[in-house]
């Protein structure tokens, strides 16, 4: 839409630059002077055969001047030309704005006198307060989720501000495709004549953009941030499944009405250095044992060298040189000095640099004073395994109580860690309910079969891994086979450092079973068979033996095997319960599954001292703790039921993805974006220079003056050409001293 | 003893105005002119025996004068004698030699009057023929003048005196440029007055009928007269250099029109060039000397330069 800025310079002006030409012409006609001359025959034989191109050139120049004093005006009065179609021709069209901002920690980047996140939020209020009264705004923050700030459009530009200017910075992580498609749906809602803008804020961060090219998933937001915690998948961890918004669709928006314009706020080239996982190994420790911490350090920016400290409650244990190259990660890893037993808190940190929130890493160290152990059954049926549990009493740390099947004190079960029964089954209807309790809350129970069990008596049974199906004797030719690995994968199989595949075992009966139960998994094969399957039930685990503990099925406790896999499953259990070394931040976790010794009364104190108080939840017939607002990262502490000072109860990280600040190139922006009309500004100046083309137009007096000059110059050169006129006419004549003219003719013309 | 005051009256006298051939010629000039020669290109009739070529034959040994040795004159009729006494050469002249006859034929039409600087067409072209008068003079030829217009207005026959020279200026002083320039009646009535062999000069600014003009030459050099025509022209005829429109008024028929000089000068240039080129090929068909003489160029140089040329050319 064509409009002028200033309009009374083109009408009042340019009036008198197209009139003063004409005048001038008129005037100047009009102005003679009388020259007697010899013979005006040869002035009217030269104005005839002229007057044609006189004229033109009279045209010419009136029409180069008028149009010279035109254009001038016409440059003074800022001629505009709108890139929208809607608009009124003296202002701009009423708006709808969606503000999108950029909600992750590496926000909280310093760029020297401000961090970005400060610069978002006055990039954010100056476009608020460059909005007029017709126009209305709606804001959202992109975290791991979408956070509304302003859900539907809003004329009230003051509020927006203020809840702008009260926005807090989070140590979460972020993805802007949710965010930007919730904002553009809440626009979509209103006035579908109004033109619309959508601002996203954010940093130079290329991740948080790889949600426009990443299908979107539901999912459980909860389960995501420990499942990654305990998987170790730290740089995969996709904030994008915590979302619960759809895809990134093109398709929807609206891209005639629609400009999206983009503030990267950031630093060009970051640097950024963090610890993204920290490991101690192994993952349980032993009082009075040297242990492994192993931390993987991720950095962005050139090569550089720094150092990486380990603490240990609070105590500097080592320093380790670290030589990174760009853009790559590195390990280093720290000897851990023996430590008591309980809950320690351990952290690596790094030197500080512009993104402060990532620099340090938090885990809880779980250190067992001891493995206690149960074994059920008979005397005989134990013999064998009492024996290598005794072996590892000697060893360090296992503790074996031996009870007879129906001795069972389930108020003690919970003491252990680890259970077996040997040949027990059948058990009493309420042994079986609490030792399946016993497994849910965390423990390990391993169960042997026997020749007293029918296979009804397994169907008892709920946390088994599988239920049998056949008690079988094994053919001649079937009886000696090679132990393999199913799932070598399993933790129970990770430590063992006895190989697979050199091991035959002779069985001649065993359990059959056609199918494991739901979470069940074979991890042990004789052959073809199975003959250990696991089963992770609550928080614990069932392993499921297809032979007994003794040798009536099996020579399998006299294989050079069976002391290593039962210390080994001893340990298991011993872990198996026990908290994940830390969990991400989030606005809600279930204690069930990172701190099950949590009441109702638990109160969690944040690294801040802030009071965090256990919420229940009540989910079909289950109550569910959970804990809210584990927002900073850092050690939480609990009090003990009992009382005393509050003991370390919980890790808590924050997601590392944002830790990656690998610049995104602008260019590509509007690819990711697929929307036609995509502006990129790299700091508030080019912002307000682009909102003001888009919303009042792109002037042209700066080129309308280029062509005033040329006609300026044009015009002087043909003026200039025709007053010098054509040379002197004597020398064409050729006339010399004697008055002799040339041959030559002169001027042109012939007889 | 009183002495008486003596009074003293200064009178202021008027410097006469010149006239004749002083009003025209300074002694330079006349001095620079005293060693130029006019000379024929063709067979003339003179009244007196002179240095020209006669188409009568003979020669009389009747000694009539002497005159002053020039080239080309004959060494055999050097008088050795004056040589003798006077240390210069004469050669005898005798009754059946022939002198030149020269009819200057001015131009006194109105457009003769113009001039863009200090001088006059019309002063100028008095100039010239007072310059060829006295060169023809001094050569001990006869010069004659026909003024006019579009008829003739005063006639004088050759004589060779520098006394009827200066009679001759006097009476051109007498008159201004008046009247139109249709100035082949009166060159056709000239041509048909002289009836013997002459040179005839025409000094006029010929912005009349070339056609006319033209067919009164060729009546000229049908009657076997020597002609040179001095076209007298002012620089701002040809260049029309003027710097500011205005309204040009012509001096003969007090026309106007309103013109720019710099938007037409162009094709004024073309228009007059033709216009000259025209006079110059019909005058180089007719073997009329032809010579353009402007205004602004000192006018004993051009005679000076123009003689010395004309005599190197008659040899």
């Amino acid at each position: 839409m064509f409009a002028l800025i200033s309009p009374l310079f083109f009408y009042v002006i340019g009036s008198i630059g197209v009139i003063i030409p004409l005048v001038l012409h008129l005037i100047q006609n009009r102005k003679t002077v009388k020259m007697p001359f010899s013979t005006i025959r040869f002035l009217l034989l030269a104005q005839e055969k002229s007057a044609s191109r006189i004229r033109m050139e009279n045209i010419l120049l009136w029409i180069i001047r008028t149009c010279l004093l035109v254009f001038l005006a016409l440059a003074f009065a800022m001629p505009m030309l709108r890139s929208k179609r809607m608009g009124t021709f003296f202002g701009r069209s009423p708006r709808d704005v969606a503000i999108v901002i950029d909600g992750s920690y590496s926000m909280d980047y310093n760029l020297g006198s401000k961090t970005v996140w400060t610069k978002s939020i006055d990039t954010a209020t100056v476009i608020c307060e460059g909005l007029s009264e017709q126009d209305r705004l709606c804001i959202f923050v992109a975290r791991d989720h979408v956070e509304p700030i302003i859900e539907q459009l809003s004329g009230d530009i003051d509020a927006a501000i203020s809840q702008i200017k009260a926005l807090e910075f989070t140590q979460r992580s972020s993805q802007l495709a949710p965010a930007v498609m919730a904002a553009y749906d809440a626009l979509t809602e209103a006035d579908t004549r109004r033109e619309r803008e959508i601002h996203i804020i954010t940093d130079m961060q290329a991740l948080p953009w790889d949600s426009f090219g990443s299908q979107g998933a539901t999912g459980d937001t909860v389960n995501a941030s420990i499942d990654s915690a305990e998987n170790d998948e730290t740089e995969n961890a996709d904030p994008a499944t915590t979302s619960s918004i759809g895809v990134w669709d093109p398709g929807k928006i609206d891209q005639k009405r629609s400009t999206f314009f983009v503030s990267l706020l950031g630093a060009e080239s970051p640097e950024n250095m963090s610890p993204l996982q920290l490991k101690i190994e192994p993952q349980l420790i032993l009082a009075n044992t040297s242990s492994k911490a192993t931390v993987r350090i991720g950095y962005t920016g050139p090569a550089k060298s720094t150092t990486a400290t380990l603490w240990i409650d609070d105590k500097e244990v080592s320093t380790q040189s670290i030589i990174v190259d760009a853009n790559q990660t590195v390990e280093c890893s720290f000897l851990v000095p023996p430590m008591s037993g309980g809950w320690h808190a351990a952290r690596v940190e790094i030197p500080d640099d512009n993104l402060l929130l990532d620099n340090t890493f938090h885990v809880l160290v779980s250190v067992k004073e001891r493995f206690p152990t149960l074994c059920v059954g008979s005397r005989d049926d134990t013999l064998f395994l009492r024996a290598a549990l005794k072996a590892g009493q000697s060893k360090g740390g296992i503790e074996a109580d031996w009870v007879e099947p129906g001795s069972i004190n389930e108020d003690k079960l919970a003491e252990y860690s680890c259970i077996f029964l040997c040949n027990a089954l059948p058990l009493a209807g309420g042994e079986v309910s609490a030792l399946e309790s016993f497994v849910d809350r965390g423990g390990l129970l391993v169960v042997f079969p026997g020749n007293s069990a029918m296979l009804g008596d397994y169907q008892a049974w709920n946390c088994l891994p599988a239920l049998p199906t056949m008690i079988e004797p094994v053919g001649n030719s079937k009886r000696k086979e090679i132990l393999h690995w199913e799932t070598r994968q399993h933790a129970l199989l990770q430590s063992l450092k006895i190989g697979e595949s050199t091991l035959s075992v002779v069985n001649s009966k065993r359990l059959v079973w056609d199918k494991l139960e739901e979470h069940a998994e074979s991890i042990i094969l004789h052959g073809e068979n199975p003959f250990m399957a696991g089963r992770k039930y609550g928080h614990g685990y069932v392993l499921l033996f297809s032979v007994s503990a003794d040798r009536s099925w099996t020579d399998f406790p006299l294989s050079p095997f069976y002391l290593p896999i039962i210390h080994q499953i001893v340990e298991f259990g011993a872990g198996v319960g026990s908290h994940p070394q830390y969990v991400w931040c989030s606005d809600n976790i279930p204690l069930s599954q990172c701190l099950p010794e949590a009441t109702y009364n638990t109160v969690l104190e944040a690294p801040d001292g802030t009071r965090l108080p256990v919420s229940s939840t009540l989910m079909g017939l289950q109550t569910v703790l959970s804990i809210e607002n584990l927002n900073q990262a850092g050690i939480y502490r609990m009090t003990p039921p009992n009382g005393g000072e509050p003991v370390p109860a919980l890790a808590v990280n924050m997601q590392r993805t944002e830790s990656n600040l690998t610049p995104l190139d602008p260019a590509e922006i509007p690819d990711k974006l697929a929307v036609e009309n995509v502006q990129v500004a790299r700091d508030q100046e080019e912002l307000l220079a682009q909102l003001m083309e888009s919303r009042v137009g792109i002037t042209f007096g700066e080129h309308l003056l280029w062509v005033v000059l040329i006609l300026a110059i044009l015009e002087f050169l043909l003026a200039n050409r025709l007053s010098k006129g054509t040379s002197s006419m004597g020398p064409k004549l050729g006339i010399d001293a004697a008055g002799k003219p040339s041959t030559t003719q002169a001027g042109g013309g012939s007889n | 003893m009183i002495q008486k005051k003596k009074k003293i009256i200064i009178v202021k006298t008027e410097t006469p105005a010149k006239e004749g051939t002083a009003a025209f010629l300074n002694p330079e000039e006349m001095n620079t002119l005293n060693r130029l020669v006019l000379m024929s290109r063709y067979v003339v009739e003179g009244n007196l025996v002179g240095a020209h070529r006669s188409p009568l034959r003979g020669h009389s040994s009747e000694f009539a004068d002497h005159k002053a040795y020039g080239i080309g004159d004959d060494p055999k009729h050097i008088d050795w004698k004056v040589l003798g006494r006077t240390d210069k050469y004469y050669v005898k002249r005798f009754e059946d030699e022939t002198n030149l006859r020269v009819y200057i034929a001015l131009d006194r039409s109105h457009s003769m009057g113009y001039g863009s600087d200090k001088i006059t067409k019309y002063e100028y072209a008095c100039h010239l023929a007072a310059a060829i008068g006295y060169v023809t003079i001094k050569a001990r030829d006869s010069v004659g003048l026909y003024l006019h217009s579009d008829k003739i207005d005063l006639a004088m026959d050759a004589r060779n005196s520098f006394n009827h020279l200066n009679n001759m200026l006097k009476r051109v002083q007498g008159f201004e440029p008046e009247s139109t320039t249709n100035i082949a009646e009166a060159l056709h009535q000239i041509a048909g007055s002289v009836r013997h062999r002459a040179l005839i000069i025409i000094i006029s600014d010929l912005l009349g009928d070339e056609t006319a003009i033209t067919q009164a030459l060729a009546h000229f050099r049908k009657r076997n007269h020597d002609v040179i025509v001095l076209q007298v022209l002012d620089p701002m005829e040809i260049d029309l250099a003027f710097k500011s429109p205005g309204d040009f008024e012509d001096l003969e028929t007090n026309e106007r029109v309103s013109v720019n000089p710099r938007q037409l000068r162009k094709s004024y240039n073309e228009v007059f060039g033709q216009f000259i080129d025209q006079y110059r090929k019909s005058c180089a068909e007719m073997k009329i000397d032809y010579r353009i003489a402007l205004t602004n160029k000192p006018c004993d140089d051009f005679i000076r330069t123009y003689m010395t040329e004309r005599q190197r050319l008659s040899r």
